[in-house]
């Protein structure tokens, strides 16, 4: 159950890369410091499998929570993008709308 | 002369509140860590980052500084300030600018927990009271073993009475946290409304997105019967469970109690380490 290299905590890793690679700015994954870091983390971890070590619980219960903030507030974002409100509409546009012009329009 | 000074002041303070409503631009290209013994500070392309008041801003884990750099990092063209969680924590921990103590922090959430959102159990609806009993029981069953203390729930308006006794359990609970923990643990119960739901994320008892659901129990329960609204409701649930992780990070990061230590040290460590 503690293991890191169990199958959730393998699946949180690829939540966790996949995450990181739709935000980070560099071309290649293997240039993003997190990632390189979060590697690191999971190797290290690797070696306490069998046991029941709370090193490696926290470790995992850290990655998802870690998943959680990256995907949320990626979710966050894309939803205030889709739904946001443009603001005004110019004088211009409101006349158009309902077949008026404006006064300085020449009449036709 | 006067007139014009004041005129003058006027202008310039129009102009700092302009910068700071306006949204910036991206003006780095890569973001980075450094480590300064045990404290870590995040780079902009080798320039540090600061905090609103000027300080720079340093941490005291290695994996919270590369989550704030990994978020300055996401920023694309424009930098969204208001949803930098981690950073406006972070921030707010060095300012301090309500110029608050740890105690008052810890009355605080004294105060808020008999409103937590777990003592409240509908009394009109059958079917949400038994929804609430059996989400909620577990949780509350759990969060007085922990404690060891015993908590009535409300069905009414008023509060439920909370002893003194379990009073004094919380405040030396929330007490034994760092200001920027504790800071982070108000900041969690604010977006929860429950203190009992972020002591048990702390606790790693839930997760955050389980938490931000037993949470929102009642709504997910109406939106049963009335339907969902992506722009209200997925957007509330998500920038709830954002904040709560945000807030979790920083809590298990600024106070890492069981974290192990590699056996074998890096050489090279103690000296200044740059990171790209």
């Amino acid at each position: 159950m503690a293991s890191i290299t169990s199958k959730p905590a393998l699946v949180t890793l690829r939540q966790l890369l996949y995450e990181l690679r739709q935000q980070s700015s560099t071309k290649r994954l293997s240039e993003n410091q997190m990632v390189l870091y979060i590697f690191n983390q999971y190797r290290k971890h690797q070696t306490t499998d069998q046991q029941l070590c709370k090193a490696a619980e926290e470790m995992h219960y850290r990655a998802k929570t870690y998943y959680n903030y990256l995907h949320y507030a990626r979710k966050y974002k894309e939803i205030n993008t889709e739904f946001k409100g443009k603001g005004e509409r110019s004088l211009q546009e409101t006349a158009n709308m309902v077949g008026f012009k404006l006064p300085h329009d020449p009449k036709p | 002369m006067n007139s014009r000074n004041r005129e003058l002041t006027a202008k310039r303070k129009k102009k700092r509140s302009n910068r700071f409503e306006s949204t910036r631009k991206r003006f780095y290209r890569n973001t980075g860590i450094v480590q300064n013994e045990t404290n870590w500070e995040v780079t902009l392309d080798h320039r540090r980052l600061k905090t609103p008041n000027g300080q720079v801003l340093i941490v005291r884990s290695e994996p919270l500084a590369r989550a704030i750099a990994a978020e300055w990092d996401a920023q694309n063209e424009i930098i969204a300030q208001p949803i930098m969680h981690l950073t406006a924590l972070c921030n707010t921990a060095l300012d301090n600018p309500g110029k608050i103590t740890s105690h008052d922090i810890t009355s605080y959430l004294i105060d808020y927990f008999p409103t937590d959102t777990l003592l409240f159990h509908s009394e009109e609806e059958e079917e949400l009271k038994n929804l609430q009993q059996i989400k909620w029981g577990p949780v509350l069953e759990w969060f007085q073993n922990r404690y060891n203390i015993i908590q009535e729930v409300s069905r009414k308006l008023m509060p439920p009475p909370v002893t003194t006794e379990t009073r004094a359990v919380l405040a030396r609970h929330f007490l034994s946290y760092s200001f920027p923990a504790l800071n982070a643990l108000s900041f969690g119960v604010e977006a929860l409304k429950s203190p009992i739901l972020m002591l048990a994320c702390v606790d790693r008892h839930l997760d955050p997105h389980e938490a931000v659901l037993l949470a929102r129990l009642e709504e997910e329960y109406q939106l049963t019967r009335w339907g969902r609204v992506p722009w209200a409701h997925e957007l509330n649930q998500a920038e709830l469970t954002a904040r709560v992780s945000a807030a979790l990070l920083v809590i298990q990061c600024t106070s890492e109690s069981y974290s192990a230590t590699a056996k074998t040290t890096n050489t090279n460590s103690s000296e200044e380490r740059i990171t790209q």
